[in-house]
């Protein structure tokens, strides 16, 4: 049976998904059974796997308005990049 | 043999401008950081142009070296910032890390339904802008870790931190994420 400690340790080092099998069935009953840190693991493997789908989302979806570049450092870079590649 | 390819870097700012600035700023938190780190990226790619060979999609091979600006703007700022200030000697000395690598606070039942927030557009717009909220080195460690995938060995030689610093930054990220979750998604849609 894995201790409290060694799950957590698990968790600061690897994605719980990127595991092999037989640790995360390991981990998978201690996280689902264990009363002290339960709770705590099965947040850590949920926002684990809310930062792989973000990052899919990231990769492919357009940024929202207010994550976007300001009108006027829009304008400054394309100047920038037009000057610096210019012949 | 593969050509050149076809690149003209005066679209960059159009077609991938925003995707670079939602990258850096997700990573740094400040608006001004970030639209310095798309600059010098896109200044970086356009003197590596001739060494673009077209086998990545532009936007890739640009985020590519925007991660690299972001990793070096991280070793900066650590060499300037009291790393163990930030992580915490308290916990690291509690007995409750000592002994089972925990945090003392860890409040139990999370009232977050995470197959129903990943399926919403809305939902993704909140969890960028938490992890963009995240303070300082919590936030280095935090990024890359979970979001570039670091080893412990990389992460601790680029911030200069034991793996302890490094596992207690992770404790208090995450407590910091559930509770920008909580307060700008749970409560929000309660009820709904």
């Amino acid at each position: 049976m894995l201790r409290c400690k060694q799950v957590s340790k698990a968790l600061a080092e690897h994605n719980y998904q990127d595991l092999p099998l037989h640790r995360r069935v390991a981990m998978y009953i201690h996280i689902y059974l264990c009363p002290l840190c339960g709770a705590y693991q099965r947040r850590v493997v949920t926002l684990q796997n809310g930062v792989r789908r973000y990052l899919l989302h990231e990769r492919e979806a357009p940024p929202p308005k207010d994550m976007r570049l300001s009108e006027e450092r829009r304008k400054a870079l394309k100047q920038k990049l037009h000057d610096s590649s210019a012949p | 043999m593969t050509t050149a390819p076809d690149v003209n870097p005066e679209t960059w700012v159009e077609e991938h401008g925003d995707y670079l600035y939602r990258y850096a700023y997700v990573r740094v938190g400040d608006r001004a950081k970030a639209e310095d780190l798309v600059q010098e990226t896109f200044l970086a790619a356009l003197k590596a142009l001739g060494r673009y060979d077209g086998r990545s999609k532009v936007r890739y091979w640009l985020l590519g070296i925007l991660k690299h600006k972001v990793v070096d703007h991280y070793r900066k700022s650590s060499r300037e910032t009291s790393m163990e200030e930030w992580s915490s000697r308290d916990m690291e000395d509690s007995l409750m890390f000592k002994v089972f690598g925990l945090p003392e606070d860890r409040a139990n039942s999370w009232q977050f339904n995470p197959r129903r927030a990943f399926e919403q557009s809305e939902f993704w717009g909140v969890f960028s802008e938490c992890l963009s909220k995240l303070k300082g080195p919590m936030q280095q460690a935090f990024t890359l870790r979970e979001l570039e995938g670091f080893s412990t060995e990389q992460i601790c030689k680029e911030l200069e931190i034991t793996a302890n610093n490094l596992w207690v930054m992770l404790h208090r990220a995450r407590g910091q994420l559930k509770e920008c979750l909580d307060t700008n998604w749970i409560k929000r849609n309660q009820g709904k």
